[in-house]
C-alpha cells in the first residue's frame, strides 16, 4: 500500500542508523523511534524521528494509530553483557518488559510483522563449533536471557496472535557503511575493534586482551565478525519475506569464520599503520572460548550472500568511520 | 454487535457519539474508529476515551477512500457493525470547491459499502449518517418527513443525497442490513467553531462582530447532539432494516432570533464591563448561495416506532453549550490556531 511505513525501533544507534539508511536506499518510507540513552541523533541519515522510549505505551499508540506501518524493526536494546551481569533488572526491564509492551501494542493495531535483533549470546558456551540454529540455548548472562526470553515471547505470539517474525542472531557486529558518514559510537565502549582503533587514534594508550589462556591455538578468544552492513542486508531480506507473506523464523548472522583477538590487533596494525600496545588481562566472567556461527540457514533460505568477507576489509571501513569521527569532533565539518 | 467500525470519529457528532457509547449505553463492544484527521477531526476530543478504555477503543488514522487499506481494517479487526459518520460537512466549503464533497462523500461511501459486502455474512447492521439538506428546502409551513422526495441544493446536499442512494440500494440489491438516518443542524460540545453556534459564541465572547446571512431569517430546526446520538444507537439497536428515519429537535427558530438568543444568555452569564449588549455585534453579511429558507424536521416516525424523544430544547441547550465553549477555552484556542484561521480570513473576511 502506497503510504506503509517502517518502524525502526532504535533507529539512532549503530545497527539501527544502519539499517534506517539501507531501508531508504531502497525506498522505504522510514519512522525511527529512539530515546537516545545509548543512540545518537546525528547517526540519523532520514526519515522520521521520534524521540521517545520503547516500552511507553502512548509513544506507541498514538505511532501506529497515525501511520500505516507494515512491519518493526527491533534494534533497541541495552547490550553490554558485563554490565547486565552487575545490573541484571535494568536488562530485565529495558530488553525484555518494555518489548513486551511493543509486541502488545502492535497486536492491538494488527501490526504482523516482527524483526528482530537477537544475538549469539543466547546459546551460551557452545556444545559444537560452528554454531547452527539447531544449537540449545542456554545462556551464560542476562543479557542473553533477556534476548533468547524475547524470542520465545516471539514464538507465542505467533501461535496466538499470527505475528510473524523474523530473529536474527548476530555474531560480532562490526564495520562501517562504506560512505564513512556513520559507524559505531558508543559513549561507554567495550567492542574490540573500535577500542583497538580508538589507539590508533591517539585517543586510548592500550587495548586489554581479557584472557590468554583459553584453549585455542594462540590462547586468546575466537571470534564471528561480520560487517555491519551485511547485517542489514540480512534484515532487508528478512522484511523481504515477511511482507510477502512468509513464515517466521530464527537466522544466525556471521561469516562462519573465527579471528581470535591477537589476529584481530594484527590486522588493525596492518590497516591502521599504527603501533597498538596491548595489555594482557584475566578472563572476564561468562566469555566463551570460541564462537563461530553457521549462517548456512538464512543463506539456503532467503539467499543471503555477505559482502564482507574478509576482516581487514571490515576493519578498513571502521577505520575510515573513526578518523572522520576524530576529525569532527576536534574542530572539522561540525 | 461487538466490533463497530465508526468512521469520522474524530468529528464533532462522531466523538459525541463514541463518547456516549462507552461512558454510557449498554454497548459492550469493541470502537474502531477511522478518522483521517482532516480540518474538523481533532485527535483531542477523543482523548481521554483512549486512555479511559484502552481494550475497547483503537484509533486509526486512514482514510475512507482508500479501498485497500478499510478492506483489510474489516479483516483485521472482524468488523461487524458500522457507522458511518466520515464526510465533508460544511456547506460553505462545498461551494468553493466540491471536489472533496464527492470523493469523500460519494466514492467513500461507496468503499464502505463495498468493504462490508466483502463481509456480508457478518454484518449485523450498516448505519449511515445523513442529513435533511438532502430534501432541500422548506417554504414557511410543512415539515421533511422520511417521504419527502430528495431535492437537493448544494454541493454538499447533492453529495449525500447519492450516499443515501448508494446505501439503499445495496440494501435492495445485496441484502446488505443498512439504515439512515436524516437529522437537523446539530450543536453542542466539540462542534467546530466555522459552524454557526460556536462562531457567534466565541466571537461574542471577543466582542467581535456576529456575521449573520442575508435577512437573519433563514430558519433551522437545531438538534442537541446528544440527543443526536441516543437517537442512532436506537436506531442501530432497533430500526428496521433498510429504513430511513428523520432525528430532530422540535426547535425551530430564526437564525437571528438564535443569535440574539446567545447575545443575551451571555450578557447574563457574562456581562461587558460597560454593560452593552451583545446584540449590538450583530452584522448582516452577503447571503449564501442558494441559501436554503427553512429546514424542519418531523421526526413521528422514530418517537411512534421506537419511541425516541430528545431531551434537550434550545433553552437548555444553548446554555449547556456557552457553558462548555466558556469552560474550554483551550480546546478553542488549539482548534482556532490550526488552520480553521485561513479558512476563516478568506471566507467570513
Amino acid at each position: 500500500m502506497k503510504d506503509e511505513k517502517i518502524l525502526v525501533v532504535g533507529g539512532a544507534g549503530y545497527i539501527g542508523s544502519h539499517m534506517v539508511k539501507d531501508l531508504l536506499d531502497a525506498g522505504h518510507d522510514v519512522i525511527t523511534l529512539d530515546d537516545l540513552s545509548t543512540g545518537h541523533r546525528d547517526l540519523l541519515p532520514g526519515g522520521t524521528f521520534v524521540e521517545g522510549d520503547l516500552g511507553d505505551k502512548d509513544i506507541l499508540n498514538h505511532l501506529f494509530s497515525t501511520h500505516n506501518i507494515s512491519a518493526v524493526m527491533h534494534f533497541a536494546a541495552f547490550s553490554l553483557v558485563g554490565e547486565s551481569v552487575e545490573n541484571p533488572l535494568k536488562y530485565y526491564r529495558n530488553n525484555l518488559a518494555a518489548t513486551t509492551v511493543l509486541l502488545s501494542e502492535m497486536v492491538r493495531h494488527r501490526v504482523k510483522r516482527f524483526i528482530f535483533s537477537s544475538t549469539a549470546a543466547v546459546y551460551g558456551e557452545p556444545l559444537e563449533i560452528p554454531i547452527t540454529e539447531n544449537h540449545p540455548s542456554n545462556p551464560t548472562n542476562p543479557y542473553g536471557a533477556t534476548k533468547i526470553a524475547v524470542e520465545r515471547m516471539l514464538h507465542d505470539c505467533d501461535s496466538s496472535y499470527g505475528l510473524k517474525y523474523i530473529s536474527l542472531r548476530y555474531f560480532n557486529a562490526s564495520g562501517a557503511d562504506e560512505s564513512g558518514t556513520i559507524g559505531e559510537r558508543h559513549t561507554q565502549e567495550t567492542h574490540l575493534i573500535p577500542l583497538i582503533l580508538k589507539v590508533a587514534t591517539g585517543e586510548r594508550k592500550d587495548v586489554r586482551i581479557f584472557g590468554t589462556d583459553y584453549p585455542t591455538p594462540d590462547g586468546t578468544c575466537i571470534r564471528d565478525y561480520i560487517h555491519v552492513s551485511d547485517l542489514t542486508g540480512a534484515h532487508l531480506l528478512a522484511l523481504q519475506e515477511l511482507l510477502s507473506g512468509g513464515e517466521s523464523a530464527v537466522y544466525n548472522l556471521g561469516n562462519n569464520q573465527g579471528y581470535s583477538v591477537r589476529e584481530v590487533v594484527e590486522l588493525a596494525k596492518k590497516v591502521t599503520g599504527k603501533k597498538i600496545p596491548v595489555i594482557e588481562a584475566d578472563r572476564r566472567p561468562g566469555d566463551p572460548a570460541i564462537l563461530v556461527a553457521s549462517s548456512e540457514k538464512i543463506k539456503a533460505s532467503l539467499g543471503w550472500k555477505p559482502k564482507f568477507e574478509n576482516l581487514e576489509t571490515i576493519i578498513k571501513t571502521a577505520w575510515v568511520w573513526h578518523q572522520n569521527e576524530v576529525s569532527n569532533i576536534t574542530g572539522g565539518k561540525k | 454487535m461487538k466490533n463497530m467500525l465508526v468512521t469520522g470519529g474524530c468529528g464533532f457528532i462522531g466523538a459525541n457519539f463514541i463518547r456516549y457509547l462507552l461512558k454510557e449505553s449498554d454497548y459492550t463492544g469493541h470502537i474502531i474508529n477511522v478518522d483521517n484527521l482532516t480540518y474538523a477531526g481533532n485527535l483531542e476530543n477523543l482523548a481521554d476515551v483512549g486512555i479511559d478504555y484502552p481494550e475497547q477503543y483503537i484509533f486509526i488514522k486512514a482514510d475512507i477512500c482508500d479501498r485497500n487499506r478499510i478492506m483489510k481494517i474489516f479483516e483485521d479487526y472482524q468488523i461487524d457493525s458500522v457507522c458511518h459518520f466520515a464526510a465533508e460537512s460544511h456547506v460553505d466549503r462545498s461551494i468553493v470547491k466540491p471536489d472533496a464533497f464527492i470523493q469523500t462523500n460519494i466514492v467513500g461511501t461507496f468503499n464502505l459499502l463495498e468493504s462490508a459486502r466483502s463481509r456480508l455474512d457478518h454484518i449485523i447492521r450498516f448505519h449511515h449518517i445523513s442529513t435533511d439538506e438532502v430534501y432541500g428546502s422548506l417554504g414557511r409551513e410543512g415539515y421533511f418527513t422520511e417521504t419527502t422526495p430528495y431535492r437537493p441544493n448544494s454541493p454538499y446536499s447533492a453529495s449525500k443525497a447519492s450516499s443515501d442512494h448508494l446505501v439503499r440500494a445495496f440494501h435492495k440489491t445485496y441484502d446488505l442490513p443498512v439504515t439512515i438516518s436524516n437529522c437537523s443542524n446539530n450543536y453542542g460540545p466539540y462542534q467546530f467553531p466555522e459552524k454557526l453556534i460556536p462562531l457567534i459564541i466565541l466571537n461574542a465572547l471577543e466582542g467581535k462582530s456576529l456575521p449573520v446571512y442575508g435577512d437573519g431569517e433563514n430558519v433551522r430546526d437545531w438538534l442537541y447532539v446528544r440527543d443526536h446520538c441516543t437517537a442512532i444507537w436506537k436506531i442501530m439497536k432497533q430500526g428496521k432494516n433498510g429504513d430511513t428515519y428523520n432525528v430532530g429537535g422540535d426547535s425551530e427558530m430564526e437564525n437571528i432570533k438564535l443569535v440574539e438568543m446567545i447575545c443575551d444568555v451571555l450578557d447574563e452569564m457574562d456581562r461587558f464591563p460597560d454593560k452593552r449588549s451583545r446584540r449590538n455585534l450583530i452584522t448582516f453579511v452577503k447571503d449564501r448561495p442558494g441559501h436554503d429558507r427553512r429546514y424542519a424536521i418531523d421526526f413521528g416516525k422514530l418517537s411512534r416506532e421506537l419511541n425516541w424523544f430528545p431531551e434537550a430544547s434550545l433553552e437548555t441547550g444553548i446554555r449547556d453549550t456557552i457553558k462548555w465553549y466558556m469552560e474550554n477555552q483551550k480546546w478553542v484556542e488549539r482548534v482556532k490556531s490550526g488552520e480553521y484561521q485561513n479558512w476563516i480570513r478568506t471566507h467570513y473576511a
